[in-house]
Order: structure tokens, then C-alpha cells, then sequence
């Protein structure tokens, strides 16, 4: 077989053109764009709406009057929060001494006020004002941080050195653990980042078969019902007429995803900005790391992602061969349908379990192998083997797919009205070979 | 046309056989076509001509037999060599007819700027230059066919393989395709085209054949097969008499249809012709039509296929597939 690349690229930019000039593909285009904004940004702008309506600030201020004298009182209670991870949720600012708790939190200027005095034994005595006299988080810390002084300047009073001091000050080192055997760090949104990936890439790989798929064998059946196909065997091998147009419906189809996936980018990109801008609170959008995104993964996608489009688009445009009419490609269609969903669920099931059994198995066979292996690559721990075999068989599925197609599309040229048995399709003088 | 000679550039089918499981729709079939000559391809609707003409092309494969360019396998002749009409049209409905036909020709390998000079010749040639960005499912059926046709010849090929050209053409269009017809050929070209007018056939080729339920009546030279059942042809018309009972003297007279003019009939020699005029003068008749020819291919071909046994109804689906209420060739 050889094929002529440059006739591939024609028949492909003929599917390009026909394709984007398509007034639906370009509304469709337009409206999922409009559609994925939407998504991505309306938790911001719902959070903003719905949200606590907070003071505008983000944290809770509190105003300290420092009667006791104590030094660097203020930096020293800052210190406390941010190591106790209230840093950026309640902070604290010097008052002068004739600050009047009531005005100043009736009049928003703070969430609390905190005096500080030393009574009579010497000992450091606090008084926290707030709104309601509500124990809430700015009240919580203040308590905690308050315990702290306090054994911080008794020690000083026992005549502890400075240095000693910082060591018993040392908060204790806690690991909450819970008993799923995931710990709660600052790993665990770049985990849930990895996630996201994993899920968006089988579910775009999975939408992608879908619909451009169905492209291909509503292109297929177009042909077929205009019977322009018997010109275009003569004119051109079978095998080039599949492999350019699944080529030229693959990069329409790109076309139109490659907007949407950078909208998509874009929206999660300025999520914070915005909930910045809208003043949100509450939610917390900087887990989104991009950093997760490596340059090898993208790779991966990328390579799975054509391979499994040309698989899944030449079984399309095989079974699109078998009828005549637009209105058939449904019923035929099922099959393939399920056999997507198949394939989907497979990468689902490696999202929970990426090195069972099962996730290998879905990850190395070729029908599922383009939505479940990237999924297990992010999650898992695929062996190097699994990889390339996975990638040799899909490519070997490929082709055979493309050939086969070819050769029942070949063959739909001459049975229009009957339906092809698999004996005339694998059949080898019947008719020429579909070269 | 002689078997064996082979000369310059043939096409040459050599005893192919096609079978669609029970049904053997090709049996043993050979004709040969000369380089830039027009080959008409006869026979009734499921004759077997579209079989033959896709065995031609490669797009099916004879069971048995050979099919020939200049001595190499059609297996191997490059695509661009053919030029195809199939008798199923075909083209995109929503592609404007300009670059449908500059991708098409592309696609048989022709480079875009000599297939455009020949698309202006031919969008002027077929008289349909204000069609040239329209879509193709805008135009007339007539102008659609013209499309198909220049589908089959831009690319510049060698051997034009056209099913059934005319089937469905006005007569002005039918005009200007002959005319087509002729400048490929002028240019060198061989053409081969199916049809089952065989007045057409008999005005425009050269060479024919004829078959009929998969097996070949006869092929060659078109003057050779129309005197190959070696009888005459006597159109008669008379004044006052159109029904000419009298001729029933003459029992090797065979009447074969009944004009409102005049009668036709075959009979054996010129000699018969000749005892005719005489009788018929002699009765004082005024004779308005008097033509002695060679029998059409129509007659030729009712005759072979009435030879090969074929039934009563079968002759009849036939008269009536053929020629029907076309004008006399003289």
C-alpha cells in the first residue's frame, strides 16, 4: 500500500472547508465558548452574589490597645495566627489606648477590639470586645493567642531567656489524619488538581469521539447517499479518501475545541482575579495549580487523544458505510455508542483505582486505552512496558480500523439497497482491494 | 475490427466472466476499443453494461478474463487515465461547481492551474460559464450531467469510461454534449459510453457492441454490424394506401412496423427492391417514400437477440426499452 500524502492533505482541506463553512459548526462553536465561560466562572459570581456579604475585607480586623506595654505585641499576635493558619482570616493593628471598642466596631473600622492590661498580681489580663460578644474565629485565635502571651510573659517574669522562650513557644507538630490513609496537606489540592485533569481529559476525549465521530460518518453517509462515492474510488484509494477525511474532520474538530479548551484555561486561570475583583470570600479559587500540567503530560494527551480520535473515527466512518440514508446512522450508531460509554467508564473506574487491575487492562486495550491511560498517568503509576504497548496496540488498531473501513466503504459503492455480509467484506477478488 | 489485430493503443477485453452468486450478470465476454475511437456500449437495462464498464475501471474484478491497455493490466493503469461517468450520478450537492470540479481533477492528480485553463474551456464549450460558483444542487438536472461530464474529462484523461451521457438531456443539451463527444475524440481520446438509444449510438460511434443478458450479440465496426444479419432494409410509402396488403405476394418480405406513412419492412436483396418499385408502379400508384438501406443497429439488435432464443415478452420489454417512436435514420 502507498498511499499519496498529498492527496491525504486535499481530501482533508476539502473536509476543513465544508466543515467551517458549515453555519452550525460556527454557531455551535460560538455557543459552547459562551457556554464554558459560563461554567467555569458562575461559582465565582455566585459566591459573589450569594455569598457572606462580609465587610469587604477578606480578613477579620482586630484593633489592639496595648495598655500592658508588652513588646512588639501586634507582630507577636500576627505571628500567632499565620502559624496557627489564620494568617490571611484575622489580623491585627495597633490602637492607640483612647480607642473606644463600640465606636470603632459599630463604625466597621474593626471586627473586634482587643485591650490588653497587666493587673495587680502583674499577670497579663485581656478583654475581647466584639459585635455580639459571639465566640467566633477572630475570638477563638485571640483566646489561643492569649494563652500564648500569657505563658510567653510569665516566662520572661521567671526570668527565662529569650532564646529558651522561643523553644517551649514552639507550637506542637500535629498531622491530622483521617482514615481513608489520605492526609490533609497542602498536596491535597495539587491531588484534586490531578483529578480534575484526569476526569477532563476522559470526558473531553470521550465528547470528542462523540460528536466528531459522528461527523465522520455523516460525512461518510453523505457521500454515499449523493453517490459521489463511486467518482471518488476511482479517483483516489479508499485507504486516502478515510485517512483524509478523518484527518480533515479531526482538525475541524480541533478548531473548534482548541477555542473552547482555552476559554476553559483562561476562565480557571482568572477565577481568583475575579473573586478578587467581586470581593468573594469564603471560597478559596488559587488551588488551581498549572504547574500540575507538565509538558510530557500534554504530550501524552495529545498523542492519545489523535489515536484514539482515528481509531474511534474510522470505526464511525466503517459503520457509516453499511447504510444509505442519514436517517439509518442512528440505529447503526448504537453499538458504537455503547462501546464509547464502555470506554469512558473504564477511565472513570481508573480515577478511584488507577493501578488495579482493571485500570491496567482498560489503560493497555486500544478501545479503551485513549480515555483511560492518560487518566492512570496523571493518577498512577504505569510501567514504562504498559505504556508502549498501549500506544503499539492503539496505533496497530488504528490502522487495522482504517483499512478495514476503507474496504467496507469500498465495497458500499456497489451495494447500495443491500447489506454487506462480513463474507463480501473480507472477501479478496470480489471486488479490487481497497488499495 | 479484427480479432488479434492489435495495432497502437487498445483497450482489449478478453473473455470476462462475473458472477454475483446465482446470477451470472457477465459470461465470456471480448471486444477490443482502438485508441481515439468513440465505442458505443448497447444493450437493454440490466444488460450487463455497467458491469462490464466498472470491470473496465477496476472498481470490480472479473472472475475470469482480462481487460487490457496497450498490453498492461488495468490493475496497474495509473487512476488518471480514466475518466468516469457512472450511471449513478454523483457529486457534493453544496459545493459551488468550480472548486468541486478543480478538487476532483486535483484528486485524479492534475495540476489546479491546467485543470482551471480546462475548466474555462469547457464551463464555454457546454454553455454554462454563469454556473461556475453556484452550488451543484442549484443547477437543472441537464446542467448537473454537464457538471458529471466534466468531472469525467478534466484531468485530461486517456480512456473516458461514460454510463449512460445522455440518458435524461434535453435535445439541445444532448447537441452540445455530442459535440463534446467529438472534441475528445478529435483530441485523441477513447471513448466508451453505454446507452440503449441505439439511433445514437449508430449516429455517433464508430464502433459497437451489443449485449444482452451478460453475453456479447455482437462488436465491431458499426457498418459491419449493421449489415452482419445480411438483409435489407425497404421503407415504402404510398398515396392512398397505407396498409399495402398486396405485398403478402412476396413471401420473403418480412413487415416489420407499420408507419402512419409508411411500412417497413426487411427483405433479402436489393433484387426484391427492385420487383417492388416495378410492381408498385405497374398498379399506378404515386410512391411518396421509396428507401432501400442497410438495417439499423435497432434492427440488427432485435434480430440477434430474437436468434439467441429469446421469449416473445422478452423481445417485447426490449422494442419497448429501444427505440421507440424515434424519427427514420435514412
Amino acid at each position: 500500500m502507498n498511499l499519496d500524502v498529498s492527496r491525504i492533505w486535499l481530501i482533508a482541506r476539502r473536509e476543513i472547508r465544508e466543515k467551517i463553512r458549515q453555519r452550525s459548526f460556527i454557531i455551535s462553536t460560538a455557543v459552547m465558548v459562551v457556554v464554558v465561560l459560563a461554567l467555569v466562572l458562575a461559582p465565582v459570581v455566585i459566591s459573589a452574589i450569594f455569598g457572606d456579604d462580609d465587610d469587604g475585607s477578606s480578613a477579620d480586623r482586630v484593633l489592639v490597645v496595648n495598655e500592658a506595654g508588652v513588646d512588639d505585641l501586634v507582630a507577636t499576635l500576627n505571628d500567632f495566627a499565620a502559624m496557627a493558619g489564620f494568617g490571611d482570616r484575622v489580623s491585627y493593628a495597633e490602637a492607640s489606648a483612647d480607642l473606644v471598642a463600640q465606636e470603632a466596631i459599630n463604625g466597621g473600622d474593626a471586627d473586634g477590639v482587643l485591650t490588653v492590661t497587666r493587673g495587680e498580681d502583674d499577670a497579663l489580663a485581656f478583654r475581647y470586645t466584639n459585635e455580639d460578644g459571639e465566640l467566633n474565629e477572630a475570638a477563638v485565635v485571640t483566646q489561643a493567642a492569649a494563652g500564648e502571651l500569657t505563658l510567653q510573659d510569665s516566662l520572661a517574669r521567671l526570668g527565662v531567656d529569650a532564646e529558651q522562650a522561643r523553644q517551649v513557644r514552639t507550637l506542637p507538630d500535629i498531622t491530622l489524619e483521617g482514615i481513608d490513609g489520605g492526609s490533609s496537606s497542602s498536596e491535597d489540592t495539587e491531588e484534586g488538581f490531578r483529578y480534575a485533569i484526569a476526569y477532563g481529559s476522559a470526558l473531553v476525549m470521550y465528547m470528542v469521539v462523540l460528536i466528531y465521530g459522528m461527523w465522520v460518518a455523516q460525512g461518510v453517509v453523505a457521500e454515499k447517499s449523493s453517490r459521489i462515492m463511486e467518482i471518488m474510488v476511482n479517483a483516489a484509494r479508499p485507504t486516502e479518501l478515510m485517512f483524509g477525511k478523518i484527518i480533515g474532520i479531526g482538525l475541524a474538530g480541533l478548531m473548534q475545541l482548541l477555542p473552547i479548551l482555552a476559554v476553559a484555561g483562561i476562565g480557571l486561570y482568572s477565577q481568583q482575579t475575579l473573586a478578587d475583583a467581586l470581593d468573594v470570600t469564603g471560597i478559596d479559587f488559587s488551588g488551581i495549580d498549572f504547574g500540575a500540567i507538565s509538558v510530557t503530560l500534554v504530550g501524552f494527551f495529545l498523542l492519545y487523544f489523535l489515536l484514539g480520535f482515528l481509531l474511534y473515527a474510522a470505526l464511525y466512518a466503517g459503520v457509516g458505510s453499511l447504510v444509505d440514508r442519514q436517517e439509518d446512522v442512528q440505529t447503526v450508531m448504537t453499538p458504537m455508542t455503547f462501546a464509547i460509554v464502555i470506554g469512558f467508564f473504564a477511565a472513570i473506574f481508573t480515577l478511584s483505582a488507577p493501578d488495579s487491575m482493571v485500570a491496567r487492562v482498560a489503560s493497555i486495550v486500544p478501545f479503551t486505552s485513549p480515555m483511560a491511560m492518560v487518566p492512570r498517568i496523571l493518577l498512577g503509576d504505569p510501567a514504562t512496558w504498559e505504556i508502549l504497548l498501549s500506544i503499539a496496540l492503539l496505533v496497530l488498531a488504528g490502522y487495522l480500523a482504517v483499512v478495514l473501513a476503507a474496504r467496507i466503504y469500498r465495497m458500499g459503492v456497489l451495494m447500495y439497497g443491500q447489506k454487506p455480509s462480513l463474507k463480501v467484506i473480507f472477501q479478496r477478488d470480489t471486488i479490487r482491494a481497497a488499495r | 475490427m479484427k480479432e488479434g489485430t492489435v495495432s497502437g493503443m487498445t483497450l482489449q477485453i478478453d473473455r470476462i466472466s462475473k458472477r454475483f452468486g446465482e446470477f451470472q450478470a457477465i459470461e465470456d465476454v471480448s471486444f477490443t476499443v482502438e485508441q481515439g475511437r468513440m465505442f458505443g456500449f448497447l444493450g437493454t437495462n440490466g444488460a450487463g453494461k455497467t458491469t462490464t464498464m466498472r470491470m473496465v475501471l477496476d472498481i470490480l474484478r472479473p472472475d475470469s478474463g482480462t481487460i487490457t491497455w496497450n498490453g498492461m493490466s488495468n490493475r496497474d493503469i495509473p487512476r488518471s487515465q480514466f475518466g468516469y461517468l457512472p450511471e449513478e450520478r454523483g457529486l457534493y450537492p453544496k459545493m459551488p461547481v468550480q472548486e468541486q470540479l478543480l478538487y476532483l481533477a486535483q484528486l485524479y492528480g492534475a495540476e489546479k492551474q491546467t485543470a482551471r485553463e480546462a475548466l474555462d474551456h469547457w464551463l464555454r464549450q457546454l454553455n454554462i460559464e454563469e454556473n461556475r460558483n453556484r452550488k451543484v444542487e442549484e443547477l437543472s438536472k441537464g446542467n448537473q450531467q454537464k457538471i458529471q461530464f466534466l468531472a469525467a474529462v478534466l484531468h485530461d484523461p486517456e480512456i473516458l469510461i461514460l454510463d449512460e451521457p445522455f440518458s435524461g438531456l434535453d435535445p439541445v443539451n444532448v447537441a452540445q454534449m455530442e459535440d463534446a463527444f467529438n472534441e475528445m475524440k478529435a483530441r485523441g481520446k477513447t471513448i466508451i459510453f453505454s446507452t440503449h438509444q441505439l439511433s445514437q449510438a449508430q449516429r455517433l460511434c464508430e464502433d459497437v457492441a451489443i449485449i444482452h443478458r451478460g453475453r456479447m450479440l455482437i462488436a465491431g465496426d458499426v457498418q459491419a454490424v449493421r449489415e452482419s444479419i445480411g438483409v435489407k432494409i425497404l421503407r415504402l410509402g404510398v398515396a392512398g394506401d397505407d396498409r399495402l396488403e398486396w405485398l403478402s405476394r412476396y413471401p420473403e418480405v418480412e413487415i416489420r412496423q407499420r408507419h402512419r406513412d409508411h411500412v417497413e419492412m426487411q427483405i433479402p436483396d436489393e433484387g426484391v427492391a427492385q420487383r417492388i418499385l416495378r410492381d408498385t408502379l405497374d398498379r399506378g400508384m404515386q410512391i411518396e417514400l421509396f428507401e432501400v438501406t442497410v438495417p439499423s443497429l435497432n434492427d440488427v439488435f432485435l434480430t440477434k437477440v430474437r436468434d439467441s432464443g429469446a421469449s416473445a415478452e422478452d423481445i417485447e420489454r426490449i422494442t419497448a426499452s429501444t427505440d421507440r417512436g424515434e424519427a427514420v435514420v435514412a
